[in-house]
């Protein structure tokens, strides 16, 4: 007998109360008898040893002292590494409800020793003496079963949503896509009625209201299992949005929306946002999060790159999760303050799927098992979460497998089927206040900020118009002057919300699902635009008026100044104004806050643009020069006689960076920037210069060619105003696999990236745009919403008389126990824009580009070189005096040490506040942006104090570079997977015949520039942002009566720029909840605020009454009397009041429906979400498609409701082709509140010619349609379904050029159009009806971002009889000021579950 | 995935253009057998979708197919009698993942091994009971009329129960009338039969639950044994990985 090995592991067996820790002990028998091994010394037990021949390893229970070994080291176990001997740390006191544990939450790190004992293993003659390592008892891993679902990525909605019987073999009208949304749904509730372990959760509504509208009984079944606890709600949100590339706005509806549907219609207890897959994270998200009521959160993404730390992300993979700097369970807090605790995935959302692939139970434990191993390390707590499940995954193989066969073999740790809630109670249960982060988790996909960059302008473009929107239609109805348009706007909101996924707005989409989407954005900004010019309307008809006027109106907080386009012949009296191409542009001064100014119009022309000689122009505040020999760019910008730019560099300079077209090393496609290093510049070549001036300013327009992509940009500075306003016209271009960004090098020493994302404003690291990323992967580009710039966010005012920028921090306590004490400081520095990691001495240090998404630029130390080790190593001999803080300059600048692949943890790398007493009075310093100290060294980095910004309009990409230069991300053409993918054959391109992911079309891009004295606050960015993205709003009125004065604010918000007006509306949104009791604002109204200086500030709403103002959350409930509106520094309040003295009266403001009957089983049409109001009761039949010879056969028709408050009543019919009978052919039904019904029908088919006919279901408003094959059709009728492989097979999209008859052929009038500023057309698409059956549907005209105004209606119904061809025709008319160039336009048809494409439109306008 | 890789590259070729497409129980299964499926489905109706031959994604189609033909090669080793179980139901190929079934679906002799692999498959009846108690509801009184809307054509209303009739109509039904009008109109009808509600029978139900827990039961076993199958007797070659394999090159994580 031989003992070769013996291995401490963290195994249990015995009972919770009495556990005993396994020991493994490797033997080579010398009998086949079973013989006894035995444990002796510190640590006691025996086993038996099988019988039989050979090696065999055995595993030994051993009972010992668990008393404390290390006083002070409380701990949860932290283990890591391979090695089972490294695993573990010093056992605690055993608390009364752990078992043999010791206080958790509180983690030491792996490198810490543990305890031993001291054993004597015997086994026959053999013994041996080794030492047995203690391990932590109690551990619990929630296997948590999930499928990540995208309603929109490479594939369509409608293939991710559901199954369909059109499903053909070819994929000539749907693609084969087994792993629907219903499917998975039905498999993961199936498993749980068979299996009473199996547990799961379930997340997004876009799958959700489609799968219960179908199968209204699952409800019961889902209610059922919410009661057992074995499904969870999760979300709280509508989808997994990317809320770092839209306006806080978009973000709350989309809280507003999910919580609605999950807890309101479907009776969950949503509390946990799970937003696994998402690209980074809005900073507010959080506090949103808690505002809301939710009181957690779960994602995969963010701190650390891509897939988290331990599998690979460049090169070899870490493997190693504690590389993170804190414990994957942490309150996540935002600038506000408001936080939820929060669990950080290590291993990505689909860690513990891949043991589905085990061949066997054990193999599958053991994959489990190493897994544990490698969360366990950074474990806050002794729970822990396994995500089991990936995109679109059935029920994993062995999860229940597990569950109980673990369970008989260890009472530790635990494996266990849980869903989310489970996990977070036992954290909760274990960990009374969490490591508080206030880190930026981003930027984590840089490409994502400008990859289908017209989308985000097109996302841009609905937020405003529909927030515009929100206000006017509040203060019409309140006037009387029409009702408020609710279902519309809740449809614009869930357009954007939909568009706001993931996949969607960060432009990973393929090629028709872009299509798609662009259709959304467009309904949802016709639909905004179209409310608020009928509530404006409203309004500006009852301001009396003497004369023919232009009234100004403002939709904004505050009272402001700016530039107005109006179309007119005539010019505006006692005002200096322009004619420009026909529209007459002209300052409108101090336009009251949400209000109006009126102008009189009279006859006469206002003076054009004149060419002048030269290349600078200037105004009161700046003086420009444009060089053509150097592209146009601009060789100096001057501000009050300050050169902004550096030395030699020129501003404005357009590059165009060539990139891979994937990422060498680690694939994948548009969400990565990819650059390969090789740069082109505008600069370099020589452009030309014209200047032009006029009585209200002067510009510079330059044009030039750089690397083939022809530019005009034009820099105006108007009179009166400190802006350099810029326009970038990409007017051709033919490149693939480039980036194109424009640059402003800015001679700022000192100063910071900072930007502002939603709501808040923050310090961000620098970027390394210039970088090859075979060598360099990790660019640090970031998303911005309406600004981003060079300056400081916080500052420290040094003992030298100079200042240094504080940009984004790393709090380092002693250890990590000690996390919590740092709460008050991080979310102090958070209020004023600096982002902190919390980390501790003895842990990984923040810093280090390989693993983390984003860099500090200075470090807080907490506690002195008596108790944080970090103190220590940085003071070293220093003596740090008698002062309560001091800052340690770093032993170099950082722009030397932030380079490709920085690696910043050396703890001189960083300057360091340290921190030797008196925490709070530094919490108090920092309220004001600026903390005080003595330095010990020379500040090599003094702080400029000034303020350069890039205003910009839906272009969220920026990188400030080390070198102080600004870069806007402008656009991109990125031929990685999955651009260029289209599914529904024939495949669809851009008019060159590329994918419609190069942007191959004329764009414009809008920017300004702004430079001031002191920080971002003295410059009022944020406002400065909101008008930059808001237009004044101009209307030409007669002459006429009315009772509102010509000038008027209707609410200001004081102190004016400060704090921001982010929502006025009425209170409630009832349809979120299936709630049918309508919203009127003068019963409540919203009014949503945005403190914006970080500082706090007391508001006031000045001319608008309400009466009981209360604090409210964001889903507009109110919690109390408002008092003063006292907003702390960065938060976001919601107020609830009612109005005084409303009145009601008037129309609709807004549509009401859209064409009906519509469709039904809306997202087989690949269009968002519900149709307007939401679809509250809705009608399905089944069969989608069946053959008959002849005979009858039977059509299920299911009519469910949502709506939670009132029963529905009405009549369904069923319309059948003429000659044909039917019965029921009418159905009477009440639905009970969030009830359903269900009949069949039985269609009689009369004499009748093969061919297609349909079947309709109709309800008031809507209708599904079954599609029934009479007689054999070989040719129409799908082909039979062949297997295929789903994801990379089906992930490539088609090739074919040509579709398979579905019935309805689809035909572009035309492939081209050219037409005039000025001029008018037509576009249109001949339908031919080749069955046999009426057919109707709807044609909607989608084309980009940019050229919406050239066709003002782009949806259109049509009828088409059999054997018909009908034509549907679109308007065309191009303003007389609209900029030549060229783009598309594609006609979309949808009909009866049927999505077609018509040919893709070239659209030229040409002088 | 636990297969073993060892390279079986041809002489001057790259990985995965060698002779060999994999060994069952170390014996060779020549290439050509997975050139001709390529071909075949290179010639087919849905050639538009496939991904162009020499790219990542052509690859990883090759290997796919592979795949499919050693599940089908190991599953002929059965031997097993011709039996039909029936076509595979959609949830059901979701759960089995594309590889399996396909080749269930295409081949005799995976739909034969399935038979003869879970033949012996049974569920406990503590199970159906739990089942059937867990979810058994009872069933409501219905009711069956005839019914007709302003003096139009008589149709056929139900079963169905009271609640889901227009509050006028339920409240005639209940007092015997035959008449009624509210806003959707003039309702006539008469009641054609009440259908009486009924407790939950497991006798009735059980068959049902039985036949479906014994299906995911055979599924569940036909899973885990070709699983267990594939990784003891089979051996892939380079280049012809599992497309999931995450050690192969051509597999990137795609999100």
């Amino acid at each position: 007998m031989q003992i070769t090995a013996a291995e401490s592991t963290d195994l249990f067996v015995g009972t919770e109360e009495a556990p005993r820790q396994v020991l493994r002990v490797t033997i080579v028998r010398d009998t086949t008898e079973s013989t006894i091994l035995t444990v002796t010394g510190e640590a006691t037990g025996g086993a038996e040893i099988p019988a039989g021949a050979g090696e065999v390893v055995v595993e030994v229970g051993l009972d010992t002292d668990r008393a404390v070994d290390q006083p002070g080291l409380a701990g949860t176990d932290a283990a890591a590494g391979s090695a089972p001997e490294n695993v573990g740390s010093a056992s605690a006191n055993a608390g009364p409800s752990e078992p043999a544990g010791s206080a958790p939450g509180t983690t030491a790190h792996p490198s810490r020793p543990r305890p031993t004992r001291r054993i004597t293993i015997t086994a026959g003659t053999a013994s041996l003496d080794t030492t047995f390592t203690l391990e932590e008892p109690g551990y619990t891993m929630h296997l948590i079963s999930h499928f990540h679902y995208d309603p929109v990525w490479w594939n369509t909605q409608a293939a991710y949503t559901s199954p369909w019987e059109w499903l053909s073999g070819d994929a000539s009208t749907r693609p084969l896509w087994e792993r629907n949304a219903f499917r998975l749904v039905d498999t993961h509730i199936d498993l749980a009625l068979r299996d009473p372990d199996y547990r799961f959760v379930l997340a997004e509504i876009d799958y959700l209201k489609p799968y219960f509208d179908v199968h209204p009984e699952r409800k019961e079944d889902l209610r059922r299992l919410l009661r057992e606890g074995r499904v969870e709600l999760m979300g709280g949100t509508y989808n997994e949005p990317s809320t770092n590339l839209t306006g806080a706005e978009t973000t709350i509806r989309n809280i507003v929306y999910g919580i609605g549907y999950q807890r309101g219609i479907l009776h969950g207890d949503p509390q946990t946002a799970w937003q696994l897959d998402v690209f980074g994270h809005d900073p507010q998200f959080p506090g949103y999060l808690a505002d809301a009521g939710l009181t957690g959160s779960a994602w995969a993404r963010g701190p650390f790159h891509q897939w988290g730390p331990i599998q690979k992300n460049f090169r070899d993979a870490k493997g190693d999760a504690t590389v993170m700097q804190f414990p994957s369970e942490f309150e996540w807090i935002s600038p506000s303050g408001l936080g939820v605790l929060t669990h950080y995935m290590p291993n990505h959302y689909s860690a513990g799927w891949w043991m589905d692939s085990s061949a066997t139970l054990e193999e599958a434990e053991q994959a489990v098992f190493q897994l544990y191993r490698n969360l366990k390390p950074v474990a806050a707590t002794k729970h822990i979460l396994l995500p089991v499940g990936t995109d679109y995954t059935p029920p994993n193989k062995w999860v229940t497998a597990i569950h109980r066969s673990w369970a008989e073999k260890y009472v530790w740790p635990r494996f266990r089927c849980a869903i989310p809630r489970d996990f977070l109670d036992g954290v909760r249960s274990q960990i009374g206040r969490p490591a508080p982060q206030t880190r930026d988790m981003n930027p984590v996909y840089t490409g994502k900020d400008v990859s289908y960059i017209d989308t985000k302008q097109a996302q841009r473009a609905g937020e405003v118009a529909v927030t515009d929107a929100e206000k006017l239609a509040t203060i019409a109805s309140l006037h009387g002057l029409g009702r408020y348009p609710e279902a519309a706007i809740d449809k614009v909101w869930r357009q954007l919300a939909y568009g706001a996924h993931h996949d969607a707005i960060t432009g990973s989409e393929s090629d028709q699902v872009y299509i798609d989407l662009l259709a959304g954005w467009r309904e949802a900004f016709d639909l905004a635009s179209d409310v608020r010019d009928r509530a404006l309307d409203a309004l500006t008809g009852q301001i009396a008026l003497d004369g023919e006027s232009v009234v100004v109106a403002n939709t904004l907080g505050f009272d402001r100044t700016g530039l107005v386009r109006v179309r007119t012949d005539k010019t505006i009296r006692g005002v200096r104004a322009v004619r420009d191409r026909g529209t007459l542009v002209f300052r409108a001064a101090d336009v009251p806050a949400l209000g109006w100014t009126t102008f009189s119009l009279v006859e006469g022309t206002a003076g054009g643009w004149s060419a002048a000689a030269g290349h600078t122009i200037g105004n009161a505040a700046l003086t420009v020069t444009a060089d053509p020999a150097r592209g146009g760019a601009l060789s100096s910008i001057l501000a009050g006689g300050r050169e902004l730019l550096q030395a030699g560099e020129v501003g404005n300079e357009l590059r165009l960076y060539a990139e891979y077209p994937a990422h060498p090393d680690f694939g994948e496609g548009p969400w990565h920037l990819v650059p390969n290093g090789k740069v082109v510049s505008s600069a370099a070549g020589a452009g030309t210069v014209r200047k032009e001036t006029s009585d209200l300013g002067e510009r510079l327009i330059s044009t030039g060619v750089v690397d083939g992509l022809a530019y005009e940009q034009t820099v105006t500075l108007w009179h009166g105003s400190d802006q350099l306003e810029c326009s970038t016209r990409v007017l051709d271009y033919a490149g693939v696999d480039k980036l194109l960004r424009v640059k402003f090098p800015i001679d700022l020493p000192g100063a910071l990236p900072i930007s502002e994302v939603a709501s808040a404003v923050v310090g961000r690291g620098y970027a390394l745009p210039d970088v090859d990323v075979a060598e360099a992967p990790w660019t640090l580009d970031n998303p911005a919403n309406t600004w981003f710039g060079l300056g400081s966010t916080a500052r420290v005012a040094l003992s030298d008389g100079t200042s240094r920028a504080l940009g984004v921090a790393e709090v380092v306590v002693p250890d990590l126990a000690s996390a919590p004490d740092a709460r008050d400081l991080v979310v102090a520095l958070a209020r004023v824009g600096v982002t902190a990691t919390t980390s501790s001495a003895d842990w990984s240090r923040y810093g280090w580009l390989d693993v983390d998404s984003n860099l500090p630029d200075f470090r807080i130390v907490l506690g002195g070189p008596d108790t944080n080790e970090l103190a220590r190593e940085i003071l070293g001999d220093t003596d740090p005096g008698e002062h309560p803080w001091v800052w340690v300059p770093a032993a170099k600048p950082l722009t030397e040490v932030w380079q490709p692949n920085a690696d910043l943890r050396d703890a001189r790398a960083l300057p360091a506040l340290i921190v030797l007493r008196d925490l709070p009075a530094l919490v108090t310093d920092v309220a004001d942006a600026t903390i005080t100290a003595p330095t010990l060294g020379a500040n090599t980095e003094p702080l400029t104090d000034g303020t350069v910004a890039l205003l910009t309009y839906g272009l969220p990409g920026f990188a400030v570079d080390p070198t102080g230069a600004l870069h806007l991300s402008l656009m991109r053409s990125c031929t990685g997977w999955p651009s260029g993918v289209w599914i529904d054959p024939p495949r669809r391109t851009a008019p060159d015949g590329l994918s419609f992911q190069m942007q191959h079309w004329t764009h414009e891009f809008t920017y300004a520039l702004v430079a001031g004295d002191g920080d971002w606050r003295a410059s009022t960015l944020p406002s400065r942002g909101q008008e930059h993205s808001t237009p004044l709003l101009p209307r030409v009125l007669g002459a006429q009566p009315g009772t509102f004065p010509a000038t008027h604010s209707f609410l200001r918000v004081e102190p004016q720029r400060e704090v921001l007006l982010s929502a006025l509306k009425p209170t409630g949104n009832p349809i979120a909840a299936g709630s049918g009791a309508g919203v009127d604002p003068a019963r409540g109204v919203t009014v949503r605020l945005a403190e914006s200086t970080g500082l706090g500030r007391t508001a006031r709403l000045d001319g608008f009454a309400l009466d009981s103002l209360q604090v409210a959350d964001l889903l507009e409930s109110p919690s109390g009397p408002a008092g003063s509106l006292d907003l702390a520094g960065s938060t976001v309040v919601t107020y609830v009041g009612t109005p005084v003295g409303a009145v009601a009266g008037g129309e609709v403001l807004g549509a009401v429906s859209e064409i009906v009957p519509a469709y039904s089983r809306y997202w087989l049409h690949n269009r968002g979400p519900a149709p307007i109001g939401y679809a509250p009761v809705t009608v399905t039949a089944t069969p989608g498609i069946l053959r008959t010879a002849g005979e009858p056969f039977e059509v299920e028709v299911v009519l469910a409701s949502q709506v939670q408050d009132t029963a529905v009543e009405g009549l369904a019919t069923l319309r059948v082709p003429e000659g044909w009978s039917v019965s029921p052919a009418q159905r009477v039904y009440r639905l009970p509140a969030d009830g359903h019904t269900r009949f069949t029908a039985t269609v009689t088919p009369g004499a009748c010619p093969d061919g297609l006919y349909f079947v309709a279901a109709g309800i008031d408003g809507s209708e599904d349609v079954v599609t029934v094959a009479v007689g054999d059709l070989p040719g129409v009728l799908p082909t039979p379904i062949e297997n295929l492989p789903e994801d990379w097979t089906a992930a490539q999209g088609t090739t074919s050029v040509t579709s398979r008859d579905t019935g309805l052929a689809v035909a572009a009038l035309s492939t081209s159009l050219v037409v005039r500023p000025g001029g008018t057309g037509t576009l249109g698409v001949t339908l031919t009806n080749t069955t046999r059956d009426e057919i109707h549907g709807e044609v909607h005209l989608v084309s980009p971002w940019g050229t919406w105004e050239l066709f003002p209606a782009v949806v259109s119904g049509f009828g088409v009889g059999p054997g018909e061809t009908r034509v549907v025709e679109f308007a065309v008319s191009v303003p007389a000021d609209f900029e030549p160039g060229h783009a598309w336009a594609m006609a979309k048809v949808l009909w009866f579950g049927r999505c077609q494409y018509a040919p893709t439109v070239k659209v030229e306008v040409v002088v | 995935m636990t297969e073993q890789v060892v390279v079986a590259a041809g002489p001057g070729a790259g990985p995965g253009t060698g002779a060999v497409l994999g060994y069952l129980d170390g014996r060779p299964i020549p290439r050509d057998r997975l050139d001709r499926r390529l071909d075949g489905l290179r010639r087919s109706s849905r050639a538009a979708a496939l991904p162009v031959p020499e790219s990542s994604e052509g690859r990883q189609l090759v290997r796919w197919v592979a795949q499919v033909i050693l599940t089908e090669e190991l599953c002929a080793t059965l031997d097993a009698p011709a039996v039909d179980p029936g076509p595979l139901d959609p949830v059901a190929a979701v759960e089995y993942g594309s590889i399996t079934a396909a080749a269930y679906e295409g081949s005799p002799a995976v739909r034969a091994a399935f038979a003869q692999v879970t033949g012996g498959v049974t569920v406990p009846e503590e199970e159906v009971r739990r089942y059937w108690e867990a979810w058994a509801r009872p069933a409501p009184d219905r009711w069956r009329l005839r019914h007709r809307l302003d003096g139009g054509p008589w149709q056929p209303l139900g079963p169905v129960t009271l609640e889901e009739l227009p509050r006028a109509v339920r409240a005639g039904v209940e007092r015997g009338e035959t008449r009624a009008g509210d806003p959707i109109g003039e309702h006539e009808w008469t009641v054609e039969e009440i259908i009486p509600g009924a407790l939950p029978s497991f006798e009735d139900d059980a068959p049902a639950i039985r036949a479906a827990l014994l299906a995911a039961a055979r599924r569940r076993t036909f899973a885990h044994w070709l699983d267990r199958s594939r990784a003891e007797r089979l051996t892939l070659v380079e280049g012809l990985e599992h497309p999931g394999d995450p050690r192969q090159p051509d597999n990137h994580h795609k999100h």
